[in-house]
């Protein structure tokens, strides 16, 4: 459609070249004078925007709300999507403008990502405020967080946030109905260079995020479903949260990209209600699952079904570093009786700097396990398609005969880095080869992963960083400042991860002590929202520095093991 | 029946704590080990032990254990 006359409104500009305007009465015109009318082929979405038109009426996804599973399908998904990316091109956000959505699990959440991407911004997802949480230090971070990555529009819901909290312009999703206009056939804008940001967990605002291009995700989505054999009706099934990559990649992006269906609820309602998600797998007959290590036991531990068919199942996967046999025999044990298969147990390592998987096991047996020091490794697979995996030592050399050592990573789906956090980029990312920080051993071509070798903790799947739990702790009265070390520990009774504590005090009663230890309890779960679960004053000079004044974690594990009962 | 003294009873156990004071004004972040996981669990072992079955929405709501401990009355009485 030609113009005849100017249009007055918005101009939009990219690298000084004039690309859309805005009219005044909100509709999009090319510089040439169109009106607009798509998203570009090169956009990740553009699978979905296509099934949309040939197959509106298809299954998109499910979502438990309310005890019921409410089904969309593609044209509904899509629409929502398209009210969200007009309400943010109405609202004159810049081109690549990174747009934080904060919001439960629902179909907003799932719309609102798809809506910010097809507007030429770029999505990320933040979980909502946690209530264990001390609301003016959450609010603190995440300003902290959204003023280095110059956030100036956030996409949340009024039961989340309210407007007097940190951010220039909340789109509120509530406000929906009234505040569409009418942006018809457009073009939207296509950023190129980053799709979304996945951010790793964090209690401070030193949260990193992981860009990933459009090439990479696409790339990344067709690669891992020729390699876990995922086809044409088969059902996704997931509990995860999708401000995790775990989440994001395999049970949102992967199947709104390969057109498969996925039905989902909320994690939280899943950590009560474990089996309302078996209930799930068995009236879609999903084939694919992904768990953390932890969530294989809390299953077991909570489940109390004995009306459900787990026969569907063609995978079932522990990304978890590192995977562990117990929890998997575990599961096995209790629900084959339903028709679990034992070939469908599977693992993976996977990372948010690859995409999403590094390696997955193929196999058709039950996971194959290698024993170091006594301990059962569960092999995590060979590497995907186009990864490369390499175990280095400490030098940078690699190591012989199976060694362990630290994991190093290669490939196409290998992202550019961390937005905004050029060092750290630099850092991990030496010669398109990314240093993990992991540690594990490679035996026949499979790659086992035995743990960390930095100030990583992992408790129950959730990467923390060792210093930002010792800095609060050290900030508290009546703890000696650098004088703590965290840790993670491993509950046998829980079979999880929990999170300990060693600290120095200048305290001399035990009453007094008793109060520091609720004081750094409270402390750490309302900055952090991770509760601790090991707690010990020890004498002064007790805690390991090096020379240098570092924290010795290699040595204050070993004398921790050495004087306290501990599950490691 | 003394509910709080119960509710204590079932807390304890489940964080395996041996002996923890809990009141009514004690929260999560006050106890060791009292994480979304193991929230799970002790809610799974009130219900178990109350006969009762929480409303997710209005369970997760509880500011302390004094509220829980309400909330269980709330349920016992309409049985």
């Amino acid at each position: 459609m030609s113009v005849s006359g100017s249009v007055k409104g918005v101009l939009v500009a990219i690298d000084a070249q004039i690309v859309f305007i805005i009219s005044e009465v909100g509709e999009i015109w090319s510089a040439s004078g169109f009106l607009m009318s798509t998203i570009s082929q090169e956009h990740f979405l553009y699978p979905f925007a296509e099934r949309s038109i040939s197959n509106p009426n298809g299954k998109c996804c499910a979502i438990l709300e309310r005890g019921n599973l409410v089904e969309y399908s593609n044209l509904e998904m899509y629409n929502l999507a398209i009210e969200y990316a007009k309400r943010i091109l109405s609202i004159k956000t810049n081109f690549g403008e990174v747009i934080p959505i904060i919001l439960t699990t629902g179909i907003d959440l799932y719309a609102a990502f798809i809506g910010v991407s097809i507007a030429g911004c770029v999505p990320t997802i933040f979980p909502p405020y946690n209530k264990k949480q001390d609301i003016n230090i959450y609010k603190k971070s995440m300003s902290e967080l959204f003023k280095r990555i110059s956030v100036r529009n956030i996409i949340s819901s009024r039961s989340i946030l309210n407007s007097e909290m940190y951010y220039e312009n909340i789109i509120f999703k509530e406000d929906f109905a009234s505040n569409c206009i009418g942006l018809n056939d457009i073009i939207y804008p296509f950023y190129k260079k980053i799709a979304f940001l996945q951010h790793s967990s964090g209690t401070t605002g030193s949260k990193k995020g992981v860009m990933i291009s459009h090439d990479n995700i696409l790339r990344h989505a067709n690669t891992y479903a020729d390699c876990i054999g995922l086809v044409d009706g088969d059902v996704i099934a997931s509990w995860l949260p999708i401000y995790h990559d775990m989440g994001l990649i395999t049970s949102f992006l992967m199947p709104i990209i390969k057109g498969n269906r996925f039905v989902t609820m909320d994690p939280v309602e899943w950590s009560m209600r474990p089996d309302r998600f078996l209930q799930i797998v068995t009236s879609t007959k999903a084939a694919f699952a992904w768990f953390p290590d932890f969530a294989f036991n809390h299953t077991v531990s909570m489940s109390r079904a004995t009306d459900i068919d787990l026969s569907s199942i063609k995978k079932i996967i522990n990304c978890s570093e590192p995977c562990r046999k117990s929890s998997i025999d575990k599961f096995y044990q209790r629900f084959s009786q339903f028709g679990l298969s034992n070939d469908a147990l599977h693992a993976s390592y996977a990372m948010a700097e690859n995409v999403f998987c590094v390696t997955q096991t193929k196999r058709s047996t039950y996971p194959v396990c290698d024993y170091s020091d006594d301990v059962a490794y569960v092999s995590s697979g060979r590497p995907m398609d186009g990864v490369g995996v390499y175990i280095k030592d400490e030098f940078g050399d690699f190591v012989e005969n199976s060694d362990v050592g630290e994991i190093w990573i290669s490939g196409l789906s290998l992202t550019d880095g961390y937005y905004l956090m050029p060092e750290l980029t630099k850092e991990r990312f030496i010669e398109d080869v990314y240093r993990t920080g992991d540690l594990g051993f490679m035996r026949d071509g499979e790659l086992y992963v035995v743990g960390r070798n930095d100030d990583v903790l992992n408790i129950n799947g959730k990467k923390i960083v060792a210093h930002d739990i010792e800095n609060i702790i050290s900030n508290i009265e009546g703890v000696i400042s650098g004088r703590c070390f965290a840790f993670s520990v491993y509950e046998i009774s829980r079979s999880r991860n929990g999170l300990g504590i060693l600290f120095e005090h200048n305290l001399e009663t035990d009453l007094e002590i008793e109060n520091l230890k609720k004081l750094i309890l409270k402390n750490v779960a309302s900055i952090s929202n991770i509760a601790i679960s090991e707690l010990y004053a020890v004498e002064r000079g007790f805690i390991v520095k090096s020379t240098s004044g570092k924290i010795s974690r290699k040595l204050n594990i070993e004398k921790m093991l050495s004087h306290f009962h501990s599950g490691f | 029946m003394n509910y709080m003294a119960s509710v204590a009873a079932i807390i304890i156990d489940v964080l395996d704590l041996g002996s923890f004071n809990i009141d009514e004004n004690t929260t999560a972040g006050d106890v060791p080990g009292w994480n979304s996981l193991s929230h799970a669990n002790i809610l799974m072992a009130i219900e178990d032990y109350f006969q009762i079955e929480f409303d997710l929405s209005e369970v997760l709501s509880a500011e302390n254990v004094g509220e829980l401990v309400g909330m269980i009355k709330v349920q016992r009485d309409l049985k």
